[in-house]
């Protein structure tokens, strides 16, 4: 181990003019940011209170009964996940908190296994006639589940992205993403237990094509978090 | 050659953690003290990993991320870990922006200097310096910050991004792996 006075044995260097203009514009005292995992906390439960009143407002499917276990372990699953991803997007936020690449890496592996799993591709076609492609309930289904799953993990992604923008993210664009994946997910639990329809194609396309939007969404605000954190005095 | 993990608690620039905890209360001369103290470390820690060219704009730039980011530290974490980690984030951009340059740079003629001793044994130093000489840029990152400024595994998984027990596995082949070839 070095051993020797702190800071080596270069002795003290005076700061560059770049530094100093940097330190005159960002002399004001600073609160510490909460820790990740107290955030990770507070968003959390925001999240699932959001959650809980969109199932409120909307009202359990009719057919939960027959749905049977597996209906529960995927709603479990999608909590689960999108917890994980809110807790691993706040830690993201401090330099040095952020979850190890490995967890990075088998985190978007396995969620993309799942998001695969659960669009229950392998419910036929026939016989959920009124949700299918071109019908009047595929219709329905997109102007109504569509938006509705946007409103219901809208909230969370934001206050995702507000406690992102405060903190200090290495990698904005993935924590972003992330923040509002976790926050869909959320919002897919809800819908999953009270919207009606169990055609793939109506899961794939409406529900997952509201997470992949606002994940997307969730991306582009990580952009202008970086962009603004590169601009800073 | 010792190459264990010492798991010392003791750490050059404890006292960086109040310096900087003055720093957020409005103290600029703290982050003045900080930075005159503090700098040549992470210059030594880049340097393992860039060419030599680019360490000063590298250290610099650095700085002004710890400047941005300073609501982030939690003054009752480590520092040093924290500024390696802020360290590690800004050589990794600067990597990425300027990949095929780097690439021609980097190589063991890229890094002249050499770590002051780690040890009070010359023959000792001079043949860890020559192991880490040996070694791919990511694997010496990591016996630098374990056997040279003797970081903790937890403290090396903060930094790196690492879990702590890819580092400790990975320190340990590194260290068989040695011992071997000195062997040889």
């Amino acid at each position: 181990m070095t051993e020797g006075p702190p800071g080596g044995t270069a002795g003290t260097r005076k700061l560059p003019p770049t530094l100093q203009d940097a330190l005159r514009n960002n002399r004001s005292p600073v609160r510490p940011v909460l820790s990740p995992d107290r955030r990770a906390a507070l968003l959390g439960a925001f999240a699932l209170i959001v959650t809980a009143v969109g199932i409120g407002f909307r009202g359990m499917r009719p057919d939960l009964q027959e749905l049977g276990t597996w209906n529960w372990v995927e709603t479990a699953l999608r909590v689960g996940f999108g917890l994980t991803l809110l807790w691993m997007t706040m830690r993201s936020g401090e330099p040095g908190a952020g979850p190890p690449a490995s967890w990075r890496r088998v985190g978007i592996i396995s969620g993309s296994l799942l998001l695969l799993a659960l669009v229950e591709w392998w419910i036929p076609l026939e016989g959920h006639a009124p949700f299918g492609p071109g019908s009047a309930g595929w219709r329905r289904g997109l102007l109504g589940c569509w938006p509705a799953e946007t409103a219901l993990a809208f909230p969370a992604a934001l206050a995702s992205g507000v406690l992102l923008a405060r903190a200090y993210p290495l990698r904005p664009i993935f924590s972003g993403a992330a923040g509002a994946l976790g926050a869909s997910l959320l919002a897919d639990a809800a819908m999953h237990l009270t919207c009606p329809a169990r055609v793939w194609t109506h899961t794939a396309l409406v529900h997952g094509g509201a997470v992949a939007f606002v994940t997307a969404l969730g991306g582009v605000g990580g952009w202008l978090i970086g962009r603004r954190l590169r601009t800073l005095p | 050659m010792d190459l264990k993990d010492n798991g010392s608690s003791q750490r050059p620039g404890d006292h960086w953690t109040g310096l900087m905890a003055r720093y957020q209360e409005g103290d600029a001369a703290a982050f003045e003290s900080i930075y005159g103290e503090a700098s040549s470390l992470v210059e030594r820690y880049l340097r393992r990993m860039a060419p030599a060219n680019v360490v000063p704009d590298l250290v610099q730039e650095t700085f002004l991320h710890v400047i941005r980011a300073r609501h982030t530290y939690r003054p009752d974490s480590p520092f040093v870990p924290w500024l390696l980690a802020v360290a590690r984030h800004t050589l990794l951009q600067s990597r990425r922006r300027f990949a095929r340059r780097w690439s021609k740079e980097i190589g063991m003629d890229a890094y002249p200097e050499r770590a002051a001793a780690s040890s009070s044994d010359p023959l000792d130093s001079r043949r860890v310096e020559e192991a880490l000489e040996r070694l791919a840029p990511e694997q010496r990152e990591l016996a630098w910050l374990a056997w040279v400024e003797g970081f903790t595994s937890p403290e090396i998984s903060r930094i790196t991004g690492l879990s702590a027990g890819a580092v400790k596995v990975r320190l340990h082949r590194m260290a068989k792996r040695l011992r071997a070839e000195e062997k040889e």
